[in-house]
């Protein structure tokens, strides 16, 4: 089921989503919840949709059963997606006279927050209320959280907000909750897991990476990574730099690299698009660098707090020339994880730049997590430091040129030995050189890298199988939806499967290859205008999809809906 | 590394003969010299132009960055590692104009780093367009009618900019500009050195002739460089506009905490070892629960 809280910026929508969130994952239900929020810090209409399930849930769903209306827009914009006999909960002022489909349920929300000495930006505690009983609800869970939330702000406010909470729960009479078909699943044996956003997701992955440097400029919906590390700095011993633009932050980046720190930025696609130059001097000076790239729609600056997967192809060759890079596309909160971990330790092992393509809805989705796995990361051995400390002092060469393409590293002021790094084209010591066959050589070396790096790559979600008559492929974010649809198409009896890749590029293509092999069918589903993954595919596969179903107007696929696409096409049924 | 010479290293420089660069390199040689310090620990990070060749004639560390961005590039690497002597060289062109929000950050953000400005008011890598510090009404390919605005002054820029160390050198007075660069290295702060640079293929109004003429030291003055004001008086003159002389020496010296002195994230030491704390990390997988 779905539950919505929908109202102006400003007014509490996304701590009233996330506690109820936090509560129902506690109770131990899993949660997707996606935040739908216009550019601007006051008025307007925001939403987060907060769908709840016994199972694991995966995207979002455009059918609502109950939906707290902090504005009397709220009502008007989402009446008609409610569920048959779904349950509104709105301000008494605010309510419509005429009533459709759905019932309205009107309550004093502003006049009791007022009474309970919380003041009006209380009124969407006390709808909190209301939500809970509708919910069937343990008040307890929710009074907790409150106190978490609010302890440092002191005993009063706690006191206020539990005393809205109940005012509010107490609104709802017996009959009315008999009334309202929603009830939350009852789960027997409640296990711990973690409620987190991908952003949060991408930042743990770094810690868990040994990051210890972090430089940034502010740019949603990339700005909250930052946001979480600066917050880490005193524990993990890492320094986050707030830098002057994009093109600081990741020059300083690949400064810190030089120096021998695992380093990270991230941004958006415009924040991306001023890099770009660095991005080139990370790989020509063979400095490891991570990159998340929270992608959002438009060129320029076009939707800034939605979702779009249009920069994949921009990735694969943003800069002049041509170098080796790893490009990663977790689909949630889990794999972000995971991604960001194996973006530094690959990008560490052969000294080359990994982005980490993110995007509104993986970046901002709260999604639940059974736990991180910490046998699974590391922070693996960048240095050849010691293998050099009693050589000769200046014997050292930065580019030696080796089968692999991978020269040793060595940090500056470690060792008698200089490090001489150079964005020029470069002999082996690092010096400048016009030599045309020596620029073949260091080309050669810094592309040779692309053998091992391509045999390494390749994470990929197959679901249910590979036995599936008609495969959908899709990266990134899209994972949810695509997973959720042909769940809700198998149940259907649909034989149709999917294929995730995590990882880009290299383009793992012997996997694809393989496991497209028996598909009488191949559907890409991406959230862009041209199907960049599809196109991608077939340049380095020669499979082409049969068919491609696109979305870009900055809103994530529904599961519903994306399976009705899907089902539109060609699937094969069961025989 | 007591040896004189021994801090440049064995590549013969790309620069015309004559080039005011040659006087920079050697004062920076000295300074390194009269310092006493390892060349292992000392890093020269530089942007692209001529100035941005230096590291290549100095026998030590380098991260031969992209153009406007060797403050961007320092800063990295001495966050990363504090204890390494980190200093950024560049021209005109690279420091004033295409890296000049970086420099305005880079006085406020007072990091314990050198910034070397080899300024000869022209592009010499694009053979002779106008930079920054052109004169007003320089005619160039690029500007057959002159070019129509002042000079950009970097020395007024960072005084407004709360920079803690502001000198200008120039390179003939070679003994002098190798205290400065020496004191700009031992301040405690951002140490900030313009160059005045005689570019002898293009630049035909800032000659040797034409500095000799009007520098003058500071140091033999009545000066305090602590005075802010005064150093901003200072710092405006220029014979451009109106007063026929310029200042050599440090024009302004204050002190302010750095800031990586600021930061809790190196108190535990540099950055470049990666550190993993298996508990710490469970510790923040459990604040999501």
């Amino acid at each position: 089921m779905t539950v919505v809280v929908a109202g102006e910026a400003g007014q509490g929508v996304k701590s009233a989503s996330n506690a109820l969130a936090r509560c129902f994952v506690r109770a131990g239900l899993y949660v997707f919840a996606y935040p739908d929020v216009m550019s601007r810090i006051r008025g307007g209409h925001n939403f987060t949709r907060v769908r709840v399930s016994d199972s694991p849930v995966h995207s979002v769903s455009d059918r609502f059963d109950l939906l707290l209306a902090l504005d009397r827009r709220s009502v008007d914009e989402h009446q008609d997606q409610m569920v048959e006999r779904g349950v509104i909960v709105v301000d008494g002022r605010d309510a419509p006279s005429t009533r459709r489909k759905a019932r309205i349920f009107p309550i004093p929300l502003t006049e009791l927050a007022r009474r309970h000495g919380g003041g009006p930006a209380f009124a969407g505690v006390v709808g909190l209320g209301a939500i809970q009983a509708f919910l069937g609800m343990d008040p307890g869970g929710m009074e907790a959280h409150l106190r978490e939330q609010f302890g440092n702000k002191g005993k009063e406010v706690v006191q206020q907000n539990v005393n809205c909470l109940r005012a509010g729960h107490k609104e709802v009479p017996e009959r009315a909750i008999a009334e309202c078909p929603s009830a939350l699943p009852i789960v027997t044996s409640v296990r711990k897991r973690m409620l987190l956003t991908g952003n949060q997701a991408v930042a743990c992955g770094a810690l868990a990476a040994g990051m210890r440097f972090y430089a940034g400029y502010p740019m949603s919906p990339a700005t909250s990574i930052m946001e979480y590390l600066a917050g880490k700095q005193q524990d993990f011993g890492l320094v986050v730099e707030q830098t002057e633009d994009e093109i600081s932050a990741i020059n300083t980046v690949i400064g810190a690299s030089y120096a021998g720190a695992r380093s990270m930025t991230a941004t958006s696609g415009g924040g991306f698009s001023l890099m770009v130059e660095g991005l080139g001097l990370a790989a020509m000076t063979e400095n490891p660098v991570v990159i998340v790239i929270c992608q959002r729609p438009g060129p320029a600056t076009g939707f800034p707090t939605r979702t779009e997967q249009a920069e994949l192809l921009m990735c694969v060759s943003a800069s002049q020339d041509e170098f080796p890079r790893f490009i990663f596309a977790p689909g949630n909160a889990q794999q972000a994880f995971y991604s960001t971990h194996r973006a530094f330790e690959l990008a560490n092992r052969f000294q080359v730049p990994a982005i980490v393509l993110s995007d509104q809805q993986l970046a901002d989705s709260l999604y639940t997590v059974d736990g991180f796995d910490l046998d699974r990361v590391s922070a693996g051995e960048d240095f050849a430091d010691r293998e050099w400390q009693n050589r000769p002092a200046y014997t050292y060469r930065r580019y030696l040129v080796t089968e692999s393409g991978v020269s040793p590293r060595l940090r500056p002021g470690f060792t008698e030995q200089l490090v001489c790094c150079m964005g020029s084209e470069h002999d082996e010591s690092g010096l400048s050189s016009e030599d045309a066959a020596n620029r073949v050589r260091m080309h050669d070396k810094r592309m040779r890298k692309m053998v091992d790096m391509g045999d390494e790559f390749g994470e990929h979600t197959a679901y249910p199988d590979e036995r599936e008559t008609s495969i959908v492929v899709c990266f990134g974010s899209t994972y949810g939806a695509v997973r959720d649809a042909v769940g809700l198409l198998q149940d259907g009896g649909k034989r149709v499967g999917m294929l995730h890749l995590s990882e880009v590029w290299p383009f793992p293509s012997r996997t694809v290859v393989a496991r497209l092999a028996r598909a009488r069918k191949v559907i890409a589903v991406e959230q862009n205008s041209t199907g960049q993954l599809a196109r991608l595919m077939t340049r380095m596969t020669r499979i082409r999809p049969d068919e491609v179903i696109l979305k870009y107007d900055g809103r994530p696929f529904a599961a519903e809906g994306l399976a009705e696409r899907i089902a539109g096409t060609y699937v094969g049924r069961l025989s | 590394m007591t040896a004189p010479g021994a801090w440049r290293r064995k590549a013969e420089p790309t620069w015309c003969p004559g080039c005011g660069n040659y006087k920079i390199l050697d004062a920076l040689t000295r300074a390194l010299l009269s310092l006493k310090i390892e060349p292992w620990n000392v890093v020269i990070v530089s942007g692209i132009g001529q100035a941005g060749k230096l590291p290549h004639y100095v026998q030590c560390n380098f991260l031969h960055g992209l153009h406007g961005r060797a403050l961007s590039h320092a800063a990295g690497v001495k966050l990363a590692n504090p204890r390494l002597t980190v200093i950024a060289v560049g021209g005109d062109g690279d420091m004033y104009g295409e890296g000049g929000s970086h420099l305005v950050q880079a006085f406020r953000r007072n990091m314990d780093i050198t910034c070397l400005v080899h300024n000869n008011g022209v592009y010499g890598l694009t053979k002779g367009q106008p930079s920054p510090t052109a004169g007003q009404g320089t005619a160039t390919r690029l500007t057959p009618q002159g070019t129509g605005m002042p000079p950009f002054n970097p020395l007024a820029a960072g005084l407004a900019a709360d920079g803690t160390f502001i000198a200008r050198g120039y390179a003939n007075e070679t003994e002098q500009l190798a205290e400065l660069i020496a004191g700009a290295v031992r301040h405690r702060g951002f140490g900030f050195v313009d160059i005045l640079q005689p570019c002898v293929t293009y630049n035909k109004v800032h000659t040797y002739q034409w500095f000799e003429e009007r520098v003058y030291d500071l140091g033999h003055e009545e000066y305090r460089p602590t005075d802010r004001m005064q150093a901003m008086q200072v710092a405006l003159e220029w014979p451009e506009s109106g007063d026929d002389r310029i200042a050599l020496g440090v024009l302004y010296q204050g002190s302010r905490r750095t800031h990586e002195e600021q930061l809790p994230g190196l108190q535990s030491g540099p950055l470049n070892e990666p550190r993993w704390n298996r508990e710490m990390l469970s510790k923040v997988a459990d604040e999501f629960c």
